[in-house]
């Protein structure tokens, strides 16, 4: 028993006046110039909006600063764009030494990855003049506090922390809270600074 | 015979009863008294050093006599903590690490000193804790009254019956 030839059940049934019907990729591939060509750009576009979601926005995660005394309180926090070539002066807090000070920092992930092993740092270092780019030194006798801490932030989890202290030599100091080991996700390492002045 | 069969199994019964018994009892005890944190506390000035490790509250004062730092009004001290989530079994979530420095009325005083007035130094940090979490805190402190402080560093919402702490006093003169 002989077995029927198979027949292209799409172009060439619609040549025989039958509705056409879907062909299989393979054969329009073959017969659509255009085919190739549209493939590979939604194959380029798929990859672009990959690589985007997997890098995050800066807003997934944020970082805010609060420091307050007799003055006044200042606040800050991280926005995109923000990273060691600022757009923006710091804003600068100012103090008298000695003066009782209150330091309050907060990290937040919005993102839906999860974030292990995050180190959030937090200092208030000497510095050699107000809006200075390179990090200052983080020798003890330059440092009037500096705390860390570990944690893994998922969507939703946040740490905070408030902290009293005094600062007893007058002079230009940097205040930081910033988030290490989420730079890898995204764009930048989320901070948020603020120099302070203290006469 | 039967009847004998009878009685040691009965035996063996109240036997193994009583062991699931005794090691249920433990394991409720072990994870009641479990080990939550891993707490260094340091307190260092010009010509001394001290340090204090992890005590366990109540009583409110712990278990452990409390070390005494000997310093002088207006030196520069460095205090410096680090705390270690060590509980193998459960996340902590939300835990906060208290930390102050305070006047008390002598050392080796039982009561903790009331935080409303006269605090050198105070924080608090609220974190959730995995399994080898750490936080830390290295602060410059000066003291401008003579007297003796209380330096302590506590863990908050453990969801135990016990809490840890780690106190150091500094005797000012």
């Amino acid at each position: 028993m002989s077995r029927k030839p198979r027949l292209n059940k799409g172009l060439d049934g619609a040549r025989n006046g039958k509705r056409p019907r879907r062909c299989s990729r393979a054969a329009h591939q073959k017969r659509c110039p255009l085919a190739e060509r549209t493939g590979s750009r939604i194959g380029v576009f798929v990859a672009i909006l990959l690589g985007l979601t997997r890098l995050g926005r800066a807003e997934d995660f944020s970082a805010t600063l609060e420091l307050s005394g007799a003055g006044g309180t200042q606040k800050t926090e991280s926005a995109a764009g923000l990273g060691r070539h600022r757009e923006k002066a710091r804003p600068v807090f100012h103090a008298a030494v000695s003066e009782a000070l209150t330091l309050r920092w907060k990290c937040s992930s919005q993102a839906a990855k999860l974030f292990e092993n995050v180190l959030v740092h937090v200092y208030v270092a000497r510095e050699e003049k107000l809006d200075q780019d390179d990090p200052p030194d983080l020798k003890p006798d330059r440092v009037a506090l500096e705390s860390a801490i570990t944690m893994d932030f998922k969507a939703g989890d946040s740490a905070h922390a408030s902290l009293t202290f005094r600062v007893d030599k007058p002079g230009i100091y940097l205040v930081r809270v910033e988030a290490q080991g989420v730079a890898e996700s995204l764009p930048l390492e989320p901070f948020a600074a603020l120099d302070m002045e203290v006469k | 015979m039967s009847g004998v069969c009878q009685i040691q199994k009965a035996r063996h019964r109240r036997f193994r009863r009583t062991a699931a018994l005794v090691v249920t009892a433990l394991m409720w005890a072990g994870s009641a008294w479990a080990e939550h944190f891993d707490i260094t506390l340091t307190v260092e000035g010009a010509d001394e050093k001290q340090e204090a490790y992890s005590d366990e509250s109540p009583p409110v004062e712990g278990l452990h006599t409390r070390p005494v730092f000997h310093g002088k009004v207006s030196e520069a001290f460095t205090l410096q903590f680090f705390m270690t989530y060590v509980n193998p079994h459960d996340v902590l979530k939300q835990g906060a690490v208290h930390y102050f420095l305070a006047p008390i009325g002598k050392v080796g005083q039982k009561e903790l000193p009331s935080l409303a007035q006269d605090v050198v130094a105070e924080g608090r940090l609220v974190l959730d804790f995995k399994t080898k979490g750490r936080a830390g805190l290295k602060q410059q402190f000066r003291i401008s009254r003579p007297g003796v402080y209380l330096l302590r560093v506590e863990s908050e919402g453990s969801k135990s019956d016990h809490e840890h702490f780690s106190a150091i006093e500094l005797d000012i003169k």
